[in-house]
């Protein structure tokens, strides 16, 4: 028998990302509540640029899924993983590098997505130098991990370390993949592929997103803290085995299935449905396998808070692992995409399954930290029973506007024509649904605030115990004869790393590669022409807007579509796209196609306040525009990066650039002070507002029949 | 659904699904091959440390 060594676990490292996810949820959560509301009042705004929709929706992603979630991944890893292998965390430098770090990105995404700086990549949204950031606390995480991994006493890896682990190296790999972009100044860049390769490798990144940092690092924490609680062992690790190689495998592959429909090629969309729905038999086999745990411990699960959280969360996860599989079938797909009912898929996910999951190890974790008893046990039901029905409120409304806008959009009459042909009669008949989504919305902030108060108080009622004694034999590695292939991977990590590594790429690669390197997937069409140096203006304003988290610029090949706003759209359309904003959502009409549409005075009114133009609108105003002059003073940068990337600008165009976009911008100018009362036209023409309408009149205009 | 994926160069379909199926075949067998002791003894791996907080349940 080996010598017994005693030694220390590092709780205070766990207790300040648990502070920190409590906290930053609780923002999230605010802030998702505050968009909410402005969707239903959209005066909330006030006109202030920062505080406008588009710009503050990114943060109330970013927030909830990497501050709220991210930093309740590490304190969940960096609990278990160390009394999994039973050492400390390797190095005390790197576990502040890797907090501190992250701290940062936060208050960096708190600070730069309000104004504006963003490279619209949805939840990818943080400019580069941030990106550089994170890449340095997530190196820091996982060399931490590996780090512990090898100096450990237990010589075999728990299945919720090969989660850990897998979460690690995808996110890594998905992180560089999904930000190659050229800097054109601090804080502005494009990224190195265009249109629809970009948006491959744009919801290629999404999905695993969803795949690598809301679900398996989850799965990993459901193995550690639901036998925890339960105290009893999962129930099948056999399963749990086959749970991780095929769910990790499976996962990389299913990314296209947010493009169904849209110009990518049709064998990569099949691709992508095809996995998907596969997909739903390793998910099941890990939410059955949650849930059996519990077998013969039900009465439990009535007393208990921890469990009734945990038992919700796991079967979120099975409701929207079923969910999103179904919604990968092309007629499925074909009614809910770019409607509401996708939100409302989504926030099964994260209120359900990562936030009740958080909170049940939460609940769980605090008298374990701070060695003293939950401070109350009927808060904490309190905080279950709100919290269920907030998500219930959140989820049923949303469910049913996303079914009826779905309808409206797609009804015809007798006649053949669009029965809701305005946008706006569609916008009016799910109101109500909205603002039953933000009362949803409240309740559950209102039950996580009564969650932090509940576990601040049972800190406060104990002491932390910072470095909680443990002792375990020595590890001596003595190879067994006969020892099988998996149980030599169980016990080493750089292979089980390798294995895991290589199971995830080979998704990616192929579905990337032929994309990448095939000219062919991208039909050319001659027409299409780059953007002029006013319409390039005018597109990063829109991306500044963040006009993409309500309008969609992909017209579908359906009927209803194509009679509503026009030609359907072509691959080879986007190819000076960078980025692509095919958007996700259409709280507002496609705008592929709107170029030429309305003249420039009603852009001019529109945007100056919606409600001009239309009295139900909900869409905010954008006074800033008409004050701020476009500063043009990177313009020749953007334009030199761009032709480096592929865009067909002549050499030398950088010098002419200036005064070709005085020429255009005069032109819009003239056309809105020949309308508009008291518009000095020199005055206007140097302004935002001009730049941005140059952009939507070119919009879909370069095949457009005339 | 599957016309696309089958259709002349559409390798990537027939191989994503060989890869993937050979996989899950390696995955089974590996998890049947081990022995019920061992699997015991990683499924109670989480069990089997002190309880600090003061309602030992
Ligand atoms: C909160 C969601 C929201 C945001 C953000 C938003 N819009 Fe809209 N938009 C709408 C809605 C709803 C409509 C339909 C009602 C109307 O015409 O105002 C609309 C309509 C439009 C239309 C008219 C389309 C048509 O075919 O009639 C244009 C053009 C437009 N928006 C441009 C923009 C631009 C440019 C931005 C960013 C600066 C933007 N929108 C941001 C919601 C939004």
């Amino acid at each position: 028998m080996a010598q017994i060594e005693k030694f220390e676990y590092d709780n205070t490292i766990v207790r300040n990302f648990a502070v920190a996810s409590i906290i930053f949820g609780v923002v999230a959560l605010s802030v998702g509540l505050w968009i909410a509301l402005e969707l239903v009042f959209p005066g909330l705004n006030g006109g202030i640029s920062w505080n406008s929709f588009g710009r503050i929706r990114p943060l109330h992603t970013n927030a909830a899924i990497f501050a709220f979630v991210g930093n309740a991944i590490f304190a969940g890893v960096y609990y278990s993983t160390q009394r999994l292998l039973k050492a400390r965390m390797f190095s005390p430098i790197l576990s502040q590098i890797h907090f501190w770090g992250w701290q940062l990105v936060i208050l960096g995404a708190a600070i730069t997505l309000p104004l504006g700086l963003t490279s619209s990549h949805e939840y990818a949204e943080l400019e580069w130098p941030i990106d550089l950031l994170i890449t340095i606390a997530w190196v820091a995480f996982g060399a931490n991990m590996v780090g512990t991994m090898i100096k450990r006493r237990e010589s075999h890896f728990y299945v919720a370390i090969w989660f850990y682990i897998s979460t690690f190296i995808t996110v890594a790999v998905l992180h560089i993949g999904n930000n190659l972009e050229v800097p054109v100044t601090f804080w502005k860049s494009y990224p190195v592929f265009a249109g629809i390769q970009d948006a491959l490798l744009q919801w290629w990144y999404g999905h695993n997103a969803v795949a690598f940092f809301l679900t398996t690092p989850y799965l990993g924490l459901m193995y550690y803290y639901l036998p925890k609680a339960a105290n009893r062992p999962v129930y099948s690790y056999r399963l749990s085995i086959i749970h991780f190689w095929t769910l990790i495998f499976l996962y990389i592959w299913a990314g296209p299935h947010h493009l169904l429909y849209s110009a990518l090629p049709d064998w990569t969309q099949s691709l992508g449905t095809v996995f998907s729905i596969m997909l739903i038999a390793p998910s099941w086999g890990g939410m059955l396998n949650g849930l059996l745990t519990l077998r013969g411990a039900w009465d439990r699960v009535r007393e208990d808070p921890i469990l009734k959280f945990m038992v919700v969360a796991v079967t979120a996860y099975g409701m929207s692992t079923f969910e999103g599989p179904m919604l990968s079938i092309k007629s499925v797909n074909a009614i809910a995409h770019f409607t509401d009912w996708i939100p409302a898929h989504v926030h099964i996910g994260t209120l359900g399954w990562n936030g009740f999951m958080t909170f049940g190890m939460f609940y769980w974790m605090f008298p374990r930290l701070f060695g003293t008893r939950l401070y109350s046990k009927k808060l904490a039901n309190v905080h279950f029973w709100i919290g269920t029905l907030g998500i219930l409120f959140w989820v049923v409304p949303m469910y049913f506007a996303g079914w009826t806008q779905s309808m409206m959009w797609k009804e015809f009459t007798p006649e053949g024509t669009l029965k809701y042909g305005n946008f706006v009669t569609t916008l009016q008949s799910i109101k109500p649904m909205l603002a039953l989504r933000a009362f949803g919305g409240s309740l559950y902030l209102t039950g996580a605030l009564i969650g932090f108060y509940n576990l601040m108080k049972t800190a406060l009622q104990g002491k932390l115990i910072k470095n909680e004694a443990a002792q375990a034999p020595a590890l001596e590695i003595h190879p067994e004869p006969n020892e099988t292939f998996h149980r030599k991977l169980e016990r080493k990590p750089v292979p089980l790393l390798i294995w895991a590594t290589v199971a995830i790429l080979i998704g990616g690669a192929v579905e990337f590669f032929p994309m990448t390197f095939m000219k062919s997937s991208v039909p050319k069409i001659d027409s299409v022409k780059p953007y002029t140096a006013l319409e390039l203006q005018g597109r990063d304003i829109y991306i500044r807007e963040g006009c993409v988290s309500c309008h969609s610029q992909l017209v579908r090949p359906f009927r209803s579509e194509t009679e509503r706003y026009g030609e359907y759209s072509k691959a080879g359309e986007y190819i000076y796209d960078r980025p692509f904003l095919w958007g996700s959502k259409r709280t507002g009409p496609d705008l592929h196609r709107v170029g030429g549409k309305y003249n420039d005075v009603w852009h001019y009114n529109h945007m100056l306040n919606p409600k001009n133009t239309e009295s139900e609108s909900i869409m905010p105003r954008y006074p800033w525009l008409f004050k701020n002059d476009l500063d043009n003073s990177s313009l020749a940068a953007k334009i030199g990066v761009l032709r480096k990337l592929g865009t067909k600008y002549p050499e030398g165009y950088e010098a002419k650039a200036l005064a070709e976009l005085d020429a255009q911008a005069t032109k819009v100018a003239k056309n809105i002070a020949a309308t508009v009362k008291d518009v000095n036209p020199d005055n206007l023409k140097k302004k935002e507002i001009v730049a941005l309408i140059a952009y939507l009149q070119r919009l879909g205009t370069d095949i457009k029949a005339k | 659904m599957f016309k696309g994926m089958f259709n002349g160069s559409n390798w990537a379909g027939i191989v994503s699904l060989l890869i993937f199926f050979s996989v899950f075949v390696i995955a089974m067998v590996m998890v049947f091959m081990k022995k019920k002791s061992d699997i015991d003894y990683l499924s109670h791996l989480p069990l089997d440390d002190e309880d600090t907080s003061e309602n030992k349940n």
